[in-house]
């Protein structure tokens, strides 16, 4: 939660409302359901698209908070900065660990550690770590953060991958399989099968 | 084959008739025989030995045989009298007429006619056999069924499941199970037209069959869908991908299925047997091939805790549920143009939302098909939302929070009942590059945080110790599932209460009276008031170390007195709005009915709004994120009845409808759960409330 955005917030807001709009509401989770009255709760009252996501039941993670700031705009070949905000409910010390799942778009500089210990002065403060990636080319890249904090249950993680995008590429999302129609026009994703 | 009765003449003299008919019945049933041809004929001739005796007729036995070949008909007769010559005739008594060749021998034959595939059917013929006396003939019947012929095509179906390594340390790809699909819709098609050739679902260890037409081109296809739905109990279960074909409506995106190649039916002589794997698609160092075992996973999970809600209800009707799934859902949190950006597989987390299931699937981030306890702790959050009922406001939560009490306990129902439904309490989170990574708690030891009915962990470890038959400290008995699924489905549904430990505990005590001092015992252990505990928590008294604004957990509201309350963010770090004192209950008995005005206004406002500041004409408007927003929404049931949530700065008004009996009000700063309010807002907004007719 609690992105910091680099870009004005009110025209975010006007941005999601313009999309939704020439969406028609595709990716509202609501969509071609019947909806409980009920759930429409306080949350949503003022701004809708922003409050809806939380009314939505969510796994369990880790007692930490990740929040991040994009700092500049990213561009191929500059170094790009990003704070990383870490808080905890619990005065433990939080690792964290910095990844690239593709490198082939995006490094880390030379000086950049991967694997760092934070410890936090106020359990309610946030703690902040800068780390310095390096686009190699345009679209959405990623850094995966993971944050891990010893507790009374052990080892407890937060993931989470903050993306960057550079230029305006829009990505092509692989597919898990080969898109086809059943015999009444139903969507459909063929996987093939191991055989004997 | 036909049977034969011979038809024997009785005679009356000196034996009584009641006699007569006794000796007539048992000659009868010595001489006959069974089959499923009828038989029939004439009486011919007298009672006594020179008088002329019928013969017998048998058509022969009936037969089963392929369309387009020629079928023998091979019948017999014979005769006691010597002397008696026999004559045959054939004749067709039913169905798709055909020309019968030698119809007057005893072996005839025809052309079995052109049949359609799955529908024999059947002809039927009649033998008469004379013996040249006038009268004197008996006939007997025989049933060809005409098939088209087919092929048996049957198997396994089947997934890889990847288990944890020990402690949760990432997935243990060296020690891959295969498990069966279970209930799945498995089709074969006709790969030169496209047509489903015949359907079925495949069996609890993953078998399946099908009798196909010869000389068929097909391929089989195993659907990622549990549906049944033409009797209970029924479901519909479907596992489909988020992020292809993403323009289209969300329930209109790709089902995913498992394909075989395409094989040749043969001509029929020999069955053909084709065992399916989805695999995982794992090289041994990464995913690089497809991912097919993923949706059967999943799809499988709900099927196992599915079995345990039909223990309890054979006959459960299930909701449609919408699981979807794709390698895309990744943690990324969206940057506001993407926030949980469904299509783009942008969804932070995994998460339940109105009969849809959303879990993460992106690679070397965070992948949750075979993290067991996520998928049915999500499902969980399904079946409290259908079966039960759920007041949950959902959002970010973490172990040891304290929370909001309807979130507590919605999140530690449904990390209870994964413990249950799979029968582990070893809770599972898996992540990471290559997925190596892992954390795990015993859902039913471990605690962490400030115990108490706030917490998710104190709810999850109480809900867990009520089921399990393992003794360890305070948990010394069992009520077992049945136990708490009646309350869930019963009571809970209608509670004029928030739903919350207390609206469950206090129903399933007087549900089972003689486990008091069992359950008392949890709760104290839990750190939640046993004595006197009712469906609001009135006497509670676990105000979480001190912190203001906790108790008492329902206010009792009166019309026409005005009270003051605050709604308190101390446990709420980043502006989520579900963490526990910042929604503050209020109770409500109207008793004569009326509508009421309900009147919230912050007592010290931390600023006031500027000159001509209109919080409704501009929603880009900073200014509507600094000032106090107080919000009232009232309950009946679980029911939404009435809300006041306007913008307007430092108070709240609002007019009810017309009102009777008892509600429950939800009182909450929205600033609390304001992404944009400033670091500055202060922490506590107390209220001052007045409720007049």
């Amino acid at each position: 939660m609690n992105r910091i955005f680099i870009i004005h917030v009110p025209l975010i807001v006007f941005c999601v409302y313009a999309l939704t709009a020439c969406q028609n509401g595709n990716d509202n989770v609501t969509d071609g359901d019947s909806v409980s009255e009920k759930k429409a709760v306080v949350v949503r009252s003022k701004s809708v698209l922003m409050d809806a996501p939380r009314t939505s039941l969510r796994k369990p993670s880790a007692p930490i908070s990740i929040d991040y700031e994009i700092i500049g705009t990213p561009v191929i070949g500059i170094p790009l900065s990003i704070n990383v905000k870490v808080s905890s409910t619990l005065n433990q010390p939080i690792k964290m660990n910095y990844r690239i799942i593709d490198t082939t778009s995006l490094m880390f500089t030379d000086a950049q550690a991967q694997s760092i210990s934070l410890i936090l002065v106020d359990s309610e403060a946030f703690a902040t770590e800068q780390v310095t990636v390096v686009p190699q080319r345009e679209g959405r890249l990623y850094l995966n953060v993971s944050a891990e904090i010893e507790t009374e249950l052990g080892m407890m993680a937060k993931v989470m991958a903050i993306p960057i995008q550079v230029g305006s590429l829009q990505p092509t999302l692989p597919l898990n399989g080969t898109i086809t129609t059943g015999e009444d026009g139903e969507a459909l994703i063929s996987m093939p099968a191991k055989e004997e | 084959m036909g049977s034969i009765i011979n038809h024997i003449r009785c005679t009356t003299g000196t034996i009584g008739i009641q006699l007569l008919l006794l000796i007539c019945a048992i000659a009868l049933s010595a001489c006959g025989s069974g089959g499923s041809g009828g038989s029939g004929g004439s009486v011919a001739g007298g009672g006594s030995s020179n008088l002329n005796r019928p013969p017998t007729a048998n058509a022969g036995a009936d037969q089963s045989v392929f369309e387009l070949t020629t079928v023998n008909l091979q019948g017999s007769g014979q005769d006691p009298d010597i002397g008696d010559t026999l004559t045959y005739q054939w004749t067709q008594i039913a169905g798709q007429t055909v020309t019968i060749n030698k119809d007057n021998m005893t072996n005839a034959n025809f052309m079995g006619p052109d049949v359609i595939f799955n529908v024999p059917e059947v002809l039927t013929f009649e033998l008469l056999v004379s013996d040249g006396n006038v009268g004197s003939y008996m006939t007997d019947t025989v049933d060809i069924t005409i098939h088209e012929p087919h092929v048996t095509v049957s198997g396994n179906i089947q997934y890889e499941f990847v288990p944890p390594n020990s402690n949760c340390k990432g997935l243990n790809y060296d020690e891959i199970l295969i498990r069966p699909i279970r209930q799945a819709t498995v089709e074969i098609i006709d790969d030169t037209t496209g047509d489903i050739i015949d359907t079925t679902v495949s069996n609890d260890v993953g078998e399946y069959s099908f009798k196909i037409p010869r000389h068929t081109m097909a391929f089989l296809r195993v659907r990622a869908e549990l549906l049944r739905t033409e009797a209970s109990p029924s479901w519909n279960v479907q596992v489909r991908d988020n992020t292809a074909n993403n323009n289209s409506p969300l329930l209109e995106r790709p089902l995913y299925m498992l394909d075989s190649t395409v094989f040749d039916t043969g001509n029929g002589n020999l069955d053909i047997t084709r065992n399916l794997t989805a695999t995982t698609g794992w090289d041994g160092t990464s995913y690089t091939d497809v991912r097919a075992a993923a949706p059967f996973a999943v799809l499988d999970m709900i099927y196992s805790v599915m079995l345990v809600i039909l223990t309890e209800d054979s006959q459960a009707d299930f909701p449609a549920l919408d699981v979807f799934w794709s390698i895309n859902n990744s943690t990324v949190e969206g940057d506001g143009t993407h926030y949980e950006n469904i299509a783009s597989g942008e969804i932070s987390g995994s998460f339940y939302d109105r009969k849809k299931l959303f879990l993460l699937g992106m690679a070397d981030d965070d992948t949750d098909e075979f993290d067991d306890h996520i998928v049915v702790h999500e499902w969980a959050h399904y079946f409290e939302d259908n079966f039960s009922r759920s007041d949950s406001l959902g959002g970010e939560h973490y172990f040891g929070e304290s929370l909001d009490m309807r979130v507590a306990f919605g999140e530690g129902f449904a990390t209870a009942l994964s413990g249950i439904g799979l029968n582990n309490p070893i809770y599972c989170d898996t992540y990471g590059a290559g997925q190596d990574r892992g954390w795990r708690m015993d859902i039913e030891n471990d605690n962490v945080g400030f115990a108490g009915w706030f917490n998710e962990i104190s709810i999850q470890n109480l809900i867990y110790d009520l089921w399990d038959t393992n003794n360890d400290g305070a948990d010394n008995d069992s009520l077992g599932f049945g136990a708490i699924y009646n309350v869930m489905t019963g009571a809970e549904v209608v509670t004029p209460a928030f739903t919350s430990i207390f609206s469950l505990i206090s129903e399933l005590k007087t549900q089972n009276p003689g486990r008091d001092t069992f359950i008392n015992a949890l709760l104290v252990d839990h750190n939640i008031t046993a004595a006197g505990i009712d469906i609001y928590g009135s006497t509670e008294t676990n105000n979480r170390g001190d912190a203001a604004d906790v108790l008492p957990i329902y206010t009792n509201a009166q019309i026409g007195t005005p009270f003051e309350i605050c709604s308190n963010s101390q446990f709420d770090n980043g502006r989520i709005g579900n963490k526990l004192s910042e929604h503050r209950y209020l109770i409500l008995d109207v008793n004569s009915a009326s509508a009421l005005t309900l009147t919230v206004d912050n007592k010290n406002p931390p600023s006031q709004p500027s000159t001509d500041f209109d919080c409704t004409a501009d929603i880009n408007d900073p200014e509507n994120h600094e000032h106090s927003d107080p919000d009232i929404v009232i309950y009946q049931n679980g029911n939404i009845i009435s809300e006041g949530t306007s913008c307007e700065p430092n108070r709240e008004v609002m007019t009810s409808p017309i009102l009777s009996g008892r509600y429950v009000i939800d009182i909450v700063e929205h600033r609390y759960l304001d992404d944009d309010s400033p670091n500055s807002f202060p922490e506590q907004s107390c209220f001052d409330i007045t409720i007049t007719l």
